[in-house]
């Protein structure tokens, strides 16, 4: 994955829905979330969403005494660079104003300081500070940074936390969605589908996006993707012509997405699912990390297979976690046993730990005797009590 | 049940199996020559599953069995596994019964190492930016990670997929692979016999 950051660390500070603090290493192209239901695996996604929000836009709430901190290691160009931040939130001197967020940052690339701030300040390299910033905002909440020795670096880390990307567990089609044709409509300048902003609507809104932005490379892709797994073919129709669209008006029927020539409202379940996943993979930033949940969810054995195939090219330029309660899944990190992570949750706290080396040895053997790695780790003494 | 004389073949996944078979309709040339396949979800179940598959395939009227498992890398070592200790485990581990053929087919170190021989596959996954054949693909390390990095586009995302290879075994050039793969080399002879 050269060129491309490569997140290796990442530390949850104080965020009350885990119970303790969470640290996860990542694995160089994919890593694996494995538990139990209800251990937390989820919150360990939706908490490095609010994580990395927070970074480039602030933490976004203002409930006084709360306190989070957030830490990421992250190697750019063969350096390691290790960036961390906390806030607290704080009652003002007058009642009427609203609470203070007290902010404090820094990036080290080993034992170098690149960049700190506090209370506004900026320092950089070790220096007297040269910048002040307004209260509460961290340097990577700021487009422009002068410094040029740290604007690269700096740019480079808001990029990765801008562009995370979460593919959520479950079906797009939720239970209140029937199976019918869902046709994009123009708002203003915004589109969205008749039906509102459910997941459904949002895929193909996200489609057309696409289509829009970058018809001849990645909506390329997407169709040759979709096509190699599946066997079916997307394409996506206007109700006006390029020139009018501009212009077209609210309200108005914008654009269908076809599964086959079939509106994709009424393609199976297993299909949106499918094309959610691939459309997630194919507009994912290079070098930004890209989170699923559950892939396994709907789809039939043999496609997953071939979802995991895309997912296996799509690390090359992402890297991406994946949690999971599939034995299919575990069976293709076989020849990785190492990218597994343990989700556990015991008294309300939730733990994310790495195999240790005995149960790494004992899985290699384990699959050098003709077992399977789904079997070691569902089958008892790792995920579930008993050996 | 299926006539008599087709080919089975076990392979460790769906993707090998597609361009398994892909390469022996080719070889084979008769339409009429069957070939049915059982894929597992990797080298360890494959072996697992072997003799119930290989029993499979020849109730299903198959009367020559091939089994094709990647050399693979020790993930411990990162060295190349032995090929004679592992085609030895093969051969005592998969039995076939009395008059059926049986061929064991380890590719070094993948399966993928084979689309490295052709010059215009290499050229078809690059989409054009490399058109040079490697003249020994058994010494590529990696192989399938190299096509990935061949097929990058201009923001480094792979467009290359292991979905692709039923495809790629579609266009492969068989002679050039045979010379260049002395593991293909050992399977198009084996399926030449057959014929």
């Amino acid at each position: 994955m050269s060129g491309h950051p490569k997140i290796t660390r990442i530390k949850l500070e104080r965020y009350p829905s885990l119970g303790a603090d969470i640290e996860l290493e990542l694995a160089d192209k994919v890593t694996l979330l494995v538990g139990r239901n209800a251990s937390g695996k989820s919150l360990v996604f939706e908490n490095l969403q609010l994580a990395m929000y927070a970074a480039i836009k602030g933490p976004g709430w203002s409930v006084v005494g709360e306190s989070r901190a957030f830490e990421c290691t992250v190697n750019i160009a063969d350096n390691a660079y290790t960036y961390r931040y906390e806030f607290e939130v704080v009652d003002s001197e007058s009642p009427t104003d609203m609470p203070i967020v007290r902010w404090v940052e820094w990036c080290k690339c080993g034992e170098r300081m690149v960049w700190e701030v506090s209370d506004g300040d900026v320092s950089f390299e070790g220096k007297p500070p040269s910048m002040q910033l307004p209260e509460g905002t961290g340097l990577l909440m700021v487009r422009t940074v002068k410094e040029s020795s740290v604007a690269d670096v700096a740019d480079k880390i808001r990029v990765v936390f801008s562009n995370l990307k979460h593919l959520h567990a479950g079906l797009p089609r939720s239970f209140s969605d029937q199976r019918q044709e869902v046709h994009l409509v123009k708002v203003d300048d915004i589109k969205k589908a008749r039906r509102g902003y459910s997941r459904l609507s949002l895929l193909v809104g996200r489609i057309v996006t696409l289509y829009e932005s970058d018809k001849d490379v990645l909506f390329r892709q997407l169709i040759e993707r979709f096509k190699r797994v599946s066997g079916q073919m997307l394409n996506v129709v206007f109700y006006h012509r390029s020139h009018e669209r501009q212009s077209a008006p609210s309200g108005e029927d914008y654009a269908d997405v076809l599964v086959d020539e079939h509106n994709v409202g009424v393609a199976s379940d297993g299909t949106l699912r499918t094309l959610e996943l691939l459309l997630g993979l194919t507009d994912a930033h290079p070098g930004a990390l890209l989170t699923i949940e559950e892939p396994e969810t709907g789809i039939h054995p043999y496609m997953l297979g071939r979802v995991l195939n895309e997912v296996e090219s799509g690390s090359l330029s992402s890297q991406i976690i994946l949690s999971t309660h599939s034995v299919q899944v575990l069976d293709w990190a076989a020849s990785q046993p190492g990218v597994v992570r343990l989700v556990e949750r015991k008294d309300r706290v939730t733990t994310v730990r790495k195999l240790s080396e005995d149960e790494l040895d004992c899985a290699r053997t384990y699959l050098q005797n003709d077992g399977s790695f789904g079997e070691y780790i569902f089958g008892g003494g790792i995920d579930t009590d008993g050996d | 049940m299926a006539t008599k004389s087709s080919i089975g073949v076990i392979v460790e996944d769906q993707t090998d199996l597609g361009a398994i078979k892909s390469i022996i309709r080719r070889l084979l040339s008769d339409p009429a020559r069957k070939v049915l396949g059982k894929a597992s979800r990797g080298c360890s179940m494959m072996r697992r599953k072997a003799k119930a598959n290989v029993l499979l395939l020849v109730q299903r009227g198959c009367d020559a069995i091939i089994i094709v498992h990647d050399l693979d890398r020790n993930p411990q070592n990162q060295q190349l596994n032995d090929k004679d200790q592992l085609r030895h485990k093969l051969e005592s581990t998969i039995e076939v019964p009395d008059g059926i053929q049986r061929c064991i087919c380890i590719p070094v170190e993948e399966l993928e190492a084979w689309f490295l021989a052709d010059a215009s596959v290499v050229s078809k996954v690059s989409r054009g930016s490399c058109s040079h054949p490697y003249p020994s693909p058994e010494r590529v390390a990696k192989p399938k990670e190299l096509l990935f990095r061949l097929s990058r586009d201009s923001r480094g995302k792979a467009r290359y997929s292991t979905n692709d290879n039923e495809v790629l075994a579609k266009e492969l050039d068989l002679d050039i692979c045979a010379e260049r793969c002395p593991s293909f080399a050992e399977l198009r002879d084996f399926v030449l016999e057959c014929v």
